[in-house]
Formats: structure tokens, sequence, C-alpha cells
């Protein structure tokens, strides 16, 4: 066993266990401790991740690769600007964030062990425990009449899927004999497939969907986005994707190759009614949180076409238009810390109007990342736009073409409303001074988009060179 | 002599001017002169590159000159090529003489300069790029990116009573930028790489297949002209627009549309694709009656312009349809002086406008008192009916032959559209000027000498183009 | 040398306009009307000025057009050149001492200017020159005119002519490919649609003349000031008409009877402008109606034979002119009486007038009668007698009858100035030296003219039906607003409200916005309560999975 492939798990532990102490024995434990504890160890996680990113644990049962890497040190990059943001927040508000940093915590450690699990019931078992674990990061502070009754609905989902979850990993590793991605694969690949073993692996597939948000599995999201807390909307927006997506990728491609193919046609239908729903659900919203749920839903409805066909250049297309969108969506979230009005972070669309009055900045950045989750030119939702294009033409799936057309089309709808608000209504509310930290990190993502979207070549090669190996 | 990237200049110059307008100051005491003087300069200096161009190309049309090719993309391989010939050169200074007319029309009004300077600029870059696009993908981007400054500027400046209007007005543009995107794909796709403009008449594909890519290659082209039966849609946001530069910023999208069938239009027509020429011909002369007939009977100076303005659009489009490629530089020298010329007929427009407004004045005999704005808006007038002061009068002549002969009953049409929004316009002035008594201190306020000489210095320029505008470059 | 003279009178032009004098204007007036006197003088003096000579320029050179523009001299255009130095230098001198006439200067630079694009007009080498100068001749005049409705009138028809050639000479480009004067010819011969190119051709020369039906464009110049009206009157009606009808005759082999409708045309005209000369009160519309006959006599003459017409042109200008002369001085004496009803009895106290009136008339008529021919003769004649009543008839309500004018105006009524009668006297010195015919003539034609004044037997016909009213109403621009555009007002307006407002707003947009509301609304329902509607989602979800597999397991 090598200790070391697990060091970047070891130090958010350690991490963790400092939290609390800092909890229990410090008088004075402000949000920024919190935070600085938890970025160095964030820290220290994304160096061990880079430089052991070849390093098994457990060989066949817990192992790191160019893949999980690549995802981990996206969940590690974006985790850690949230951790940032979410300091501005506790601070402005003045209560403990030691709950949501410990639970953060908790969160990333079990994903990235999924992320390097090659052992289905270990896979499961963490990525379970890690979604559940969201009903108390959505108790976290805030309104406790609103938050309350959504994490109540959650919470029965969220067990309705762990128990068929573990229902259908126990089954499943009792038929074959060992919880292996390899050795499942080769079951299903050298047995004929019942309906019970079909169902054991499509429970898990569809789970990480339902994890996902992907319709018709996302009845949560928009809940959970709008009341939740911003530090705990912005987190659940961006940096679980990361390691749900990866996983599914890995579960396809090294275990349950036979379910998800029989399981591809319903996948399809549930891309489209995701792009659907994303589309149409966002014009029926005032809440801009809300707005921006069902905006993940659209897209991860075209990330799942894309995976579809499941060869290397699809995953890559699929893979470059999530990165964009969610850099995008990234962008709009880091742009709500700032939009605040006697000291209550706004959520709603008419306490907004006139925002390019006083905010100016704001205002164009998250005009910029909108337009960017539209895939217009020349922005960087562009580059994901046209690997998805390229892609349904490659394939001639014209039904898809229109059908990701309309669904632009009644997305930008919704998108032009905001912009509406922000830019041509009259300014109705006095907003408070934003933290210099925020701007800091709208210009930094700001920068990252115009560097990539000038030069593109080389992120995108390295990004292909990590995904290849998923599908050798 | 070391190669300078004159186009790519020409994209970055608009844009560093929004960045020297954004760290501008402005406050009640500068009352938004610090950043029009960045968006002018911004303006001039590109005139003078685009000048400093045309003396490094040759006056041929067709011949793509000062070349720039740029690797973007390597997965897929996307290569963003740009070039210009005399054609697109001079459609490129237009649009800049029409921007800087109309950012001196705004140059009084303090409210929000800032952002109205950051998006014109903007726009400029962008449809600098479009104009100097070469092959089909870096031609798309600049095509879709156009409409988010136009947005934004119709939507803070252009004062439109109904918003749902503007809403339905840039859906209708992103309809027609996605089946552009879906059938640039699609040729993209099939010649397996970089597609250039002039290359994609020799694609060959199934005849379902050519049906549907051109059919949406020419339905994006035409969501940009207010082609009937959308031109309400169209007319709606575009006449209803107050502000000068935000009217002219919006009315020189179809000129995007007419550009775009320029490029396109296959020096081969494949045979599937010879009946949409037809169905196009025919919309096209139905809008121009159309539109032209409701600007005659509207009573609005501003849908008048809009309606001028449209059927001559279309009355381009329609040249640039005949089967010569001879007479596509007379449709960019028309081009180059209607620009220029629209542009200070909205300027004049909306000076007297305001005035009206300000002091409770009607129309009729407004410009009876105001003889500096008087003469320069009748010069402008004539101008724009055809008279010969522009290069209009040379050049529409040359189009009206070509159509004449190709195409009888389409130019009997057009030229009765022509008549019609001649007259409407004509009338307009005939009222403006009418004598009418008022009193003597309500009088409407004449347009300063500066400005009048500006409007001159325009008058000036558009004489001298009366037989060439590319007489610079002949020596 | 041509060329020169152009230049050295455009800048004279030029100087005048720019250099504006608020003082000693009628000195600054004389010094132009001199100094371009002289310039033509010596220049037309010294060399044959129509000796043939060519000077151009490149003026368009596209793949597609290829254009010079130039001045190209010959003797067939020296009575045109000659009838411009007249107007020219006859509304100069009137400009001098006119005593209604503001802007001396600016407006002697505009009659410079205008005269110098009539000479690009007569030189023009090609059919897109002559067409940028008629161009270029409406828009000056709109400049020259202060009077909006006369502005209006006179842009609308010129510019309705405008229209009509450039359709015409499309097409003549458009089909021989050539703008030389020798494609009409060709044209003529071949052209596609001979009768439309006729009708656009007919209907643009008649405009320009001023002819019946368009001859408002002219008519409106009454209410201007006398010399302005003078000389934007002889330019179009003496001049621009002809000279386009003159230069494009090659046209005439469009149609058998082109011919035969342009002297319909003009004799229609001929006998509109008798009537309104003797029924019009304005005194300035007289005169313009009398430019009617001209005009009418000299399409006509033009169609007989053009090289006769030629010999007659030089004439018949000076015609023009002296008759505006003769009429325009009880307008001055009776201190700017417009109307003829306020005059009457003059004879008492103008018999000089009176008596140059009578003589220049009877020159002016022998003269005309000269031309006589075969050919033209009963035209001729028919001018000569219209001319005949109508002037016998002004002179017997002006000079003789009752005195109807007002005391002011009878205090004041006398003889104008000498300046007055020295062009007049000029030109009838000239017209009865340079024609011989028996004194007899002479005595017998004052004797009639003298009569017919006195008694005046036509008096009658201005108290008829055909009353001034009936000579103002505008019958073309009726035709045009009620025929034409109400109707296209009409269709545009049903259009608007059946196409745009019903179908297109009412039927196709509210559709889609219904349709859109109606799924966003299902979408609100669906997601409004997180636990009963995640059930529906989880069995839709499970179910549907569950239905591919045994779908592709060909379960069904």
């Amino acid at each position: 066993m090598n200790w070391f492939a697990l060091l970047p798990e070891i130090f958010i532990l350690l991490t963790l266990a400092v939290l609390v102490l800092v909890r229990l024995f410090r008088d004075r434990a402000t949000p920024k401790t919190f935070y600085t504890l938890s970025k160095y160890g964030i820290l220290a996680a994304f160096v061990a991740t880079l430089v052991f990113y070849d390093q098994s644990f457990w060989s066949g049962v817990y192992e790191n690769s160019l893949h999980s890497t690549l995802f981990k040190v996206f969940i590690y990059l974006f985790a850690a600007v949230t951790m940032f943001l979410s300091a501005k927040y506790f601070l402005s508000k003045d209560y403990s964030s030691f709950r949501f940093y410990s639970l953060i915590l908790c969160s990333i450690l079990f994903l990235t062990a999924g992320l390097s699990a090659q052992d289905i019931r270990l896979c499961a078992a963490v990525l379970e425990l890690g979604f559940l674990l969201n009903f108390y990061l959505i108790r976290c502070s805030g309104n406790d009449d609103e938050t309350y009754p959504v994490s109540i609905n959650f919470m029965i989902y969220a067990l309705i899927w762990a128990v068929f979850v573990l229902w259908g990993v126990w089954n499943l590793t009792q038929i074959v004999g060992s919880g292996r991605f390899s050795d499942i694969a080769l079951y299903y690949k050298n047995n004929s497939l019942s309906w019970q073993l079909y169902f054991y692996g499509a429970f898990l597939l569809l789970a990480l969907l339902y994890k996902l948000g992907v319709a018709p599995f996302h009845f949560w999201t928009a809940d959970v986005f709008g009341a939740a807390i911003l530090p705990v909307g912005s987190y659940l927006m961006i940096v679980p994707v990361f390691a749900y997506y990866a996983v599914f990728i890995q579960l396809a491609a090294e275990a349950l190759t036979v379910p998800f193919e029989l399981l591809k046609p319903a996948l399809y239908a549930f891309a489209l009614i995701s792009i659907f729903i994303g589309a149409i659900g966002a014009n029926g919203e005032i809440n801009l949180r809300r707005i921006m749920a069902y905006s993940r839903i659209f897209v991860l409805g075209i990330v799942l076409v894309l995976l579809l066909v499941f060869n290397q250049e699809s995953i890559f297309s699929s893979f470059i238009y999530l990165l964009v969108s969610m850099l995008a969506l990234g962008g709009v979230f880091a742009a709500f810390y700032a939009l605040k009005s006697k000291g209550d972070y706004l959520r709603r669309l008419n306490e907004l109007s006139g925002l390019a009055e006083s905010k100016p900045f704001i205002a164009a950045v998250m005009l910029i990342f909108m337009v960017s989750l539209l895939g217009f030119p020349p922005l960087l939702g562009f580059l994901g736009m046209i690997s998805v294009m390229n892609h349904f033409v490659a394939y001639q799936d014209y039904v898809l073409i229109v059908a990701v057309m309309i669904g632009i089309v009644v997305l930008a709808a919704a998108y032009l409303r905001v912009i509406k608000t922000f830019y041509f209504d009259m300014k109705r509310s006095n907003f408070d001074r934003a933290d210099t930290g925020i701007y800091f990190i709208l210009l930094f993502i700001l920068l990252i988009v115009l560097v990539l979207v000038l030069n593109p070549k080389y992120f995108m090669n390295d990004i292909e060179l990590a995904l290849r190996g998923i599908i050798a | 002599m070391p190669h300078i990237p004159y186009l790519l200049i020409l994209i970055l110059l608009p844009l560093c001017g929004i960045f020297f307008a954004m760290c501008s100051q402005d406050n009640d005491k500068t009352k938004g002169r610090n950043v029009l003087s960045v968006a002018l300069l911004s303006v001039l200096a590109n005139i003078a590159f685009i000048i400093a161009a045309f003396l490094n190309a040759s006056s041929e049309y067709g011949k793509m000159q000062l070349k720039e090719t740029y690797l973007w993309l390597e997965s897929p391989k996307i290569m963003l090529s740009f070039g210009v010939d005399s054609f697109s050169l001079l459609l490129m200074l237009g649009v800049h003489l029409a921007l800087l007319i109309g950012i001196w029309g705004v140059r009084n009004d303090y409210v929000l300069q800032k952002s109205r300077m950051i998006f014109t600029l903007l726009f400029l870059s962008l449809i600098n790029g479009f104009l100097a696009a070469l092959d089909i993908i870096s031609f798309f981007i600049f095509f879709e990116a156009m409409l988010i400054p136009l947005f934004m500027l119709i939507g803070m400046f252009g004062e439109i009573k109904r918003q749902a209007g503007l809403f339905r007005f840039m859906l209708y543009n992103l309809c027609g930028v996605l089946l552009l995107f879906a059938a640039i794909m699609v040729l993209y796709h099939h010649n397996k790489g970089a597609l250039m403009l002039n290359q994609i008449s020799d694609i060959r594909m199934s005849r379902t297949k050519e049906i549907v890519v051109w059919s949406s290659i020419f339905l994006a082209f035409l969501s940009r002209i207010p082609i009937w039966p959308f031109h309400s849609w169209v007319s709606a946001v575009s006449s209803g627009i107050k502000n000068p530069l935000v009217f002219i910023v919006a009315n020189l999208m179809p000129l995007s549309g007419i550009y775009s069938f320029i490029r396109f239009w296959p020096q081969s027509m494949p045979d599937t694709v010879v009946f949409v020429m037809a169905v196009l011909e025919i919309i096209s002369v139905i809008s121009m009656l159309f539109i032209a007939l409701i600007g005659l009977i509207n009573k609005d100076i501003q849908y008048k312009i809009f309606s001028f303005m449209t059927v001559y659009y279309i009355f381009f489009l329609l040249g640039s349809f005949l089967p010569t490629d001879q007479i596509l530089l007379n449709v960019g020298f028309s081009l180059f002086a209607f620009m220029i010329i629209f542009a200070a007929i909205e300027v004049l427009v909306s000076f007297q406008e305001d005035e009206r407004e300000e002091k409770n004045l009607s129309a009729e005999g407004i410009l009876y008192k105001m003889p500096r704005a008087s003469a320069v808006f009748t010069f402008m007038v004539f101008a724009g009916l055809g008279l010969p002061l522009s290069a209009m009068f040379i050049n529409n002549f040359v189009i009206v032959s070509g159509l004449l002969v190709y195409n009888f009953s389409t130019a009997v049409v057009a030229l009765l559209a022509l008549i019609f929004v001649a007259s409407a316009l004509l009338k307009e002035l005939f009222v403006r000027r009418a004598k009418v008594e008022t009193v003597s201190d309500n009088l409407p306020e004449d347009i300063s000498k500066l400005d009048a000489c500006f409007m001159w210095m325009v008058a000036i320029v558009l004489l001298m183009s009366l037989s060439d505008p590319l007489w610079f470059m002949r020596g | 040398m041509f060329a020169l003279t152009t230049l050295k009178i455009l800048t004279a032009g030029l100087a005048a306009l720019f250099f504006q004098k608020n003082r000693l204007t009628r000195s600054w007036a004389l010094v132009l009307f001199a100094g371009v006197a002289a310039i033509l003088a010596y220049d037309f003096g010294q060399n044959d000025p129509f000796e043939a000579s060519l000077w151009f320029v490149h003026w368009v050179k596209t793949p597609v057009l290829n254009l010079n523009l130039g001045l190209k001299t010959g003797a067939e255009f020296a009575p045109f050149i000659l009838g411009g130095v007249a107007v020219l230098l006859f509304s100069l001198y009137y400009n001098i001492f006119y005593p209604l006439e503001r802007n001396r200067l600016r407006a002697g630079g505009m009659y410079v200017l205008i005269f110098v694009l009539l000479l690009f007009m007569i030189s023009a080498g090609n059919i897109m020159q002559l067409f940028l100068s008629v161009c270029l001749l409406d828009i000056l005049i709109f400049v020259l005119l202060p009077e909006l409705s006369a502005k209006r009138l006179f842009l609308s028809f010129n510019l309705a002519a405008d229209v009509l050639l450039f359709i015409l000479f499309s097409f003549v480009w458009g089909q021989e490919n050539s703008l030389y004067f020798s494609a009409l010819i060709k044209f003529a011969r071949h052209s596609s649609y001979p009768l439309l190119a006729f009708i656009l051709w007919a209907g643009a020369v008649t405009l320009k003349c001023g002819l019946v039906l368009f001859h408002n464009s002219i008519l409106e110049l009454k209410n201007i000031s006398f010399v302005r009206q003078n000389f934007v009157a002889a330019m179009a009606v003496f001049l621009v008409g002809p000279l386009l009808l003159f230069k494009t005759y090659s046209l005439m082999g469009l149609v058998p009877y082109s011919g035969l409708v342009f002297r319909i045309w003009a004799a229609g005209s001929l006998l509109w402008a008798l009537v309104g000369s003797v029924v019009s009160d304005s005194l300035k519309a007289r005169i313009l109606y009398y430019y009617m006959m001209l005009s009418a006599l000299m399409v006509v003459l033009i169609t007989l034979d053009k090289n006769e017409f030629l010999q007659m042109l030089l004439p018949l200008i000076g015609v023009g002119l002296l008759i505006s002369a003769m009429m325009i001085l009880p307008l001055v004496a009776a201190g700017n009486e417009p109307l003829v009803s306020h005059t009457g009895g003059f004879a008492r106290e103008m018999k000089l007038s009176l008596f140059c009136s009578l003589a220049a008339f009877v020159a002016e008529a022998v003269l005309l009668l000269s031309f006589i021919n075969a050919q033209n003769q009963w035209w001729l004649a028919a001018f000569a007698l219209c001319h005949f009543i109508a002037f016998s008839h002004f002179l017997g309500q002006v000079y003789f009858g009752d005195v109807m004018a007002d005391e002011r105006v009878w205090a004041i009524v006398t003889n104008p100035s000498l300046f007055y009668f020295i062009p007049f006297l000029i030109f009838a010195s000239m017209l009865f030296t340079s024609y011989e015919a028996a004194p007899i003539w002479f005595v017998l034609s004052f004797s009639m003219l003298l009569f017919f004044a006195w008694q005046c037997p036509v008096r009658r016909l201005s108290q008829s039906v055909l009353t001034s009213s009936v000579q103002e109403a505008e019958p073309v621009l009726t035709f045009y607003k009620k025929i034409f555009l109400t109707p296209i007002q009409l269709i545009g307006r049903i259009l608007w409200i059946t196409v745009d407002f019903l179908f297109v707003e009412r039927v196709m947009v509210a559709l889609l916005r219904r349709m859109i509301f109606i799924l966003i609304r299902m979408s609100m329902f669906l997601h409004q309560n997180m636990r009963v509607c995640g059930w529906f989602f989880l069995l839709f979800g499970l179910s549907y999975a569950a239905l591919v597999f045994f779908w592709q397991k060909g379960a069904f």
C-alpha cells in the first residue's frame, strides 16, 4: 500500500482535525481562521495530487490516474475560490463558518475519494455519503424556515437513491463476487444481461445523474440552490459536478459498459428533456440562483448527450463544454457575492434593477458570463459550443442540433430579462460596497476566460492528453 | 519592410479605446468629454489605418489582400483568416465615417456617455472583424458577436417604448445566427477543415443537404435585413430609437446581411439552389414595396428614415444578386455614400426632434428658423435621393441598368419603391422647411457653427466621392 | 479656348457668390454684369468660339463604366450658347436696378453658375454628362428660388423628369452598353420596350419644357421677384427643355407617332397658355404664359426640322425676353402692382412705354413671320395669332380701358427709368435691322395691334367659366394626390392592418407567445412542490429506463 497516494486525502483529514480543534479550543475563531486553515489544507492536497498523480494506494481499489488527477485539480481549484468568497460572506454575516468549512472539506474528501475509487462499493459508499452530507450543508445558517423543508425533501430523495444504489451495489457484488470495476466489466461482457443485472448497473448510473441534477432527476436543484445560502449554493453548483461527471465516465468506461449501452436511448431522452426543462424553467423564475440552477440543467443536458457516443472526441467535447460552462457559472455565482443591499444578499430580479448604474463592473462581468453561457463568440462559451456543434454534425445528429438551437433561444430569453433588469431598468435600491477580494476573483476569472479564448490550443491539448487515457 | 497586421490593428484598436474609455475619468465637471475624446480618437486612428491599408492594396474587387492567418484551435483545427479587397475596405471606411458622425451627434448628451462609447467601440471592432473575415469561422464569430453591443446600445440608449419588441428583435436575430452556425459547421465538417468564403460554392453535397444548408445560410442573412413578413419586429425597434448614434448602429446591421450575401453568393450556383434565388428576389421586392408603402403613410420621421434605408438596402441586395461580379464595386461605392448620408440625416433629424420636444413645437416649419440646419439637411436629403451630390448618383445608375437588363419586373418594382421613399422624404423636407411664424421667444435653436462646419465637411467628402470614392488610390 | 472662357465665367460666378457685400449692392451687381459681359465679348469676339474643340477629363473608371466629362463645342451649339448668353446678360442687367431684388450679388453669382452648367449641358458629349448637368441645374435653381411653394413645385416636377430620364438612360445603357449619343439611334431601332421608353422620354421632355399639365412648375414662379422668375423660366423653357429634346432627338424613332404626340401636346399647351394669358389676373403669370406659348412653339419646331429650329432659336429667345421686357414696364411703373385688374388707362401716363411695346411687338411679329415656310406655316401662324390676341388683350387692359388702379397706384404711374428701355431698344433694333420686310407690313401690323388693343374684344373671355381658378388648378398634383397617392396610402394602410397587425402580430406572434407561456406555466406547475413532483419525476425516469431496456430486449 502506497500511502503517498493517499496524501491529498490525509492532508484534508488533518485539516479537518485542526478545524475541529480550533473550534473547540479557540475562543475567537473567525471565519477567516477557518478559511485560512482550509486554504492551506486544500493547497497541500492540491500539491500532493499533482506530485503523486499516478500513484496507487491499493491496486484495483484505490488508484490515482491522469484522469482522476485532472478532475481533482479542478475540484480543488474551484473549491479554493468558493472558500475564499465564502469567507467574505461569513465575515459580513458575522456567524460561524466552522460548519460550512468542515462540511466542505468532508465533501471534498468524499468526492476525491470517489474519483480514485476503483471498487464499486467504495465508490458508491463515498459518493452517497458525500451527497447525504449536503443535507447539513443546506441547513447551514440561513433562514431555517426556508431551508428546513427544502433540506428535508432533499434528504428524503437522497436516502431513496442511497437505498437504490446500495441495494444495487450489494446485489451486483454478490453476483459478480467482486466489487472491482474490471471484474464487473468482465462479468457483464461474458454473461447475458438479465433485467436485474441491468438495473443494478443502471441505478448507479442514474444515481449519478440524480446527483448531477439531470432531468428527470433534477427536481431538487432549483429548490436547493434557491434556498441555501450563497456559499453553499456556489459550492454545490460547481464543485461536485466535476466529480460526478468523472465518475460517470469512469463507470461507463470501466465497469458498467453494457448497462450504459442499453441505457443510452433513455439517456438521450433525459438529455433532451434536460435541455428543454433547463431553458423553459429559467424563463419562469425570478430568483437569480434558480435561473442559474436551470441553466446548469441545460448545460448538463448537452454534456450528457455529447457523452453518449462515448469515444475520445465526444468525451473531449463534452468536457470542454462542461468546463467552459462551469467557469461561466462560477463567474456568475462569484458576482452574486457582490449583490448586497443593507447587509442582505439579493437574489430576486426586481431587487437588482439598475445594477449597472451603481455597480457597472459587476453588471458587466455578469453580462459577459451569461453571454458566454449562451455560447456567444468571442467568449469562452463559444469554444464549448463549437465542440458541441462539431460533434453533432460529425455524427449527423440534426435533431439534437435543432433541439440545442431552440434551447439556446429560449434560454437567451431568460438571460435577456436579467440583462434588461440590470441595464435598462431604473435603480430601485442602493447596493452595499463589495469586498475588493470579490473584484479580484472576478477579474481573475475574466482573465482566464480571455487568455483561454485568445489562445486555447495549449490548454486544450493538455486536457486532451489527460482524457485520452480513459478510453484507451 | 516589416509586415504590418493592418486588419488585426483595425480590430484591436477600438478595443484599446474601450480600455482607455473605461479608465477615463468622467464626472459632472468633465461631462463625458474625456470618454468622447477617447472614442473620437479611436475612430480617427482607425480611419487613418484604413487609408494606410488602402494605399497598400490595389483597387480591384475580389482580390483579397493584406491577408493574415492565426491558428486558434487544433482540435477541431480552426484557423482564423482575415483579408480585404477594396470593396470591404470601402465599407469599413463608410462604417467608420457613419459612426464618427453618430458620435459627433451625441457629443452633448452626457448621460451614461461612457457606456455608450464603450459599446459603440465594441461594435466597431466587431464589424471590422466581420468585414475582414476570410474564412467561415471567423466570419461567423463576428457575425454573431455584433449582436451583443447592438442589444446593449438599443436597450440602454434607444428609449424603446416596448421592451418586448426589443426582445423579439434580439431573439429573431439569434435564431438567424444559430441557423448560420449549424450550416457553417456542416460546411466545415464536409470540407474537413478550414474553409474560405470564396471556396464555399465549390462544395458539393447531397441535394437535400445543399437545400437545407443554403436555405439556412440565406435565412440567417435575411434575418439581418428587415424582410417581409418579419420587418415589423425590426422596424418597431429601429424606427423607435431616439438616440442618433444608436439608430445608426441599429441600421448598420442590415449591411451585415448584404455583405454576407455578397461574400457567400456562389460564383457557380449549385443547381439545387437556383430556385432559392428566385424566392429571395420575390421576398426582396415584396419587402421593398411593403416597407415603402408604410413609409409613405407613416407620419413619424424616424420611420420614414428607416423605410428609406431599408428600401435602399434591399435595392443594393438586388444589385448584388445580379449574375455579374463587376457591378459589386459599384454597389460598394453606393453603400459607402449611403451610410454617410443616412448618418448625417439621422443626426440632423435628431437635433430637430430634440428642439421640438424641448420647445413644444410642431415639425412643420421647424427648419424655417434654422438656416444652417436647413441648408445642410437639404443637401443630405438631395444626396440621399440620388442627385449628383455623392457616389450614389452614378453607381445607382449602374445598378438600375443591371436590374433592368437581367430582371425587368424586379427593376420596375424596385424603382417604384425607391420613388415612394424618395417622395416621403422629400415631403418631410418641405413640411419642415415651410414658412411658419412662431412666437419670438420660442424659436428653435439652430445647430452651432461648429456642427454646421462638421456637416459641411461631411458634404465635401460626399462630393469628393462623386465619381469614385477610391479616387485617392488611383493617383 | 471655350474651356478657358467657361472657367473665367465660373470664377466670376463663384467670386460673386462667396464675397458677399451688404453695401453698394447695385454697384457690385454692375461690376458683375460688366465683368461677365467683358469676358464674353472679348473671348467670343477674339476667336471663333464655336470652332470645333474638345476638352475632357476622365471622370469614372470602373470595370463596368468608363466615362469622360468634357466641353465639346461646334457650330451647331452656337444658338444655344448665344441664347444662354442673352438670358444671362438680360438677367444680370435687370439685377442691377430692379427694385425688389435682394441679395443682388448672390443672385448674380447663381445666374452665372447656372449659365456655366448650361454650357456644360450644351457641350455634353455623352448621355451621362447631359443627365448630370440637368440634375445639377435642378439643384442650383432650387437654391436660387427664394419661395418655398415655388421651390416645391419646381423641384417636384423636375425631379419627376429626372427620374424618368434616369430610368430611360439606364435602359439605353443596359441595352446598348454605351452612353454616347449614337447609342440612342441604335436604342430607338432595337429597344425591347419602345412604348415604355417613349413614354419616359416624352414625359421627361414635357416636364422640363413646362407644357400643359406640367406647367405649374413654371407658373408658380409668379410669386417670386421678376428677375429670378424670368431667369428661371427662360432657362427652363427656352434652353434646358428644348436642348434636352434636341440632344435626344434620335429617340423620335422609338415609335412612328412620336412627332405627332409632341405636336398635339404643344397645341394643347398653346391653347391653354392663350386662355391663361387672357384670364389670368397676375401680370407675372401672363409673362409665364407667353413663355409657355414659346415653349410649345419650340417643341413643334424641333419635331418638324431640328436644323431649322437652330436658326430660329436665338430669335425666339430674343422674342421671349422682349415680351418680358415689355410686360414688366407697367409692373414697375405702378410700384410693383402685380394684378392687371388694378391697372387700366395707363396710356395717359405711359405713352413712351406703350409706343415701345407696340413697336417691339410689331418687330418680333414680323420677324417670326419671316421664318414661315411650307412645313411650319400653320404652326407659326397659330402661334402668331395666339400671341397677337394675348398681347393685344394685355395692352388693352393695361393701357386702355377704364382706370381700375387705386389712387396710390395712379399717383405714381409714370414711365419707368430709361434703364428699362435699353435692352428692349437693343433687341428691337437688332430685330429691325437683321430682318428685312416691307415697311407696309410694319404699318399694317402696328395699326391692327393698336385697334385690337383699344377695342379689346377678348375682354369678355375673362368673365367666362375659364376663370383664374381653373387656370391655377394643379391637375397633375391633384391627380397625383387623389388618384395615385390616396389609393396607394389606402393599400398601404390595409396591408399594414391585415398583414402586419392581424396576421403577423395577432396570429403568428401571439401563437408563439402563447405556446411559450403554456410551456413555462407547465414547468412552474411541475416544479412548485418538490415532495410531490419529485415522485413524479423519479418514477418517470425509472420507468423510462425500464421501458428502454425491455424495448431493446424485444419484449414489445
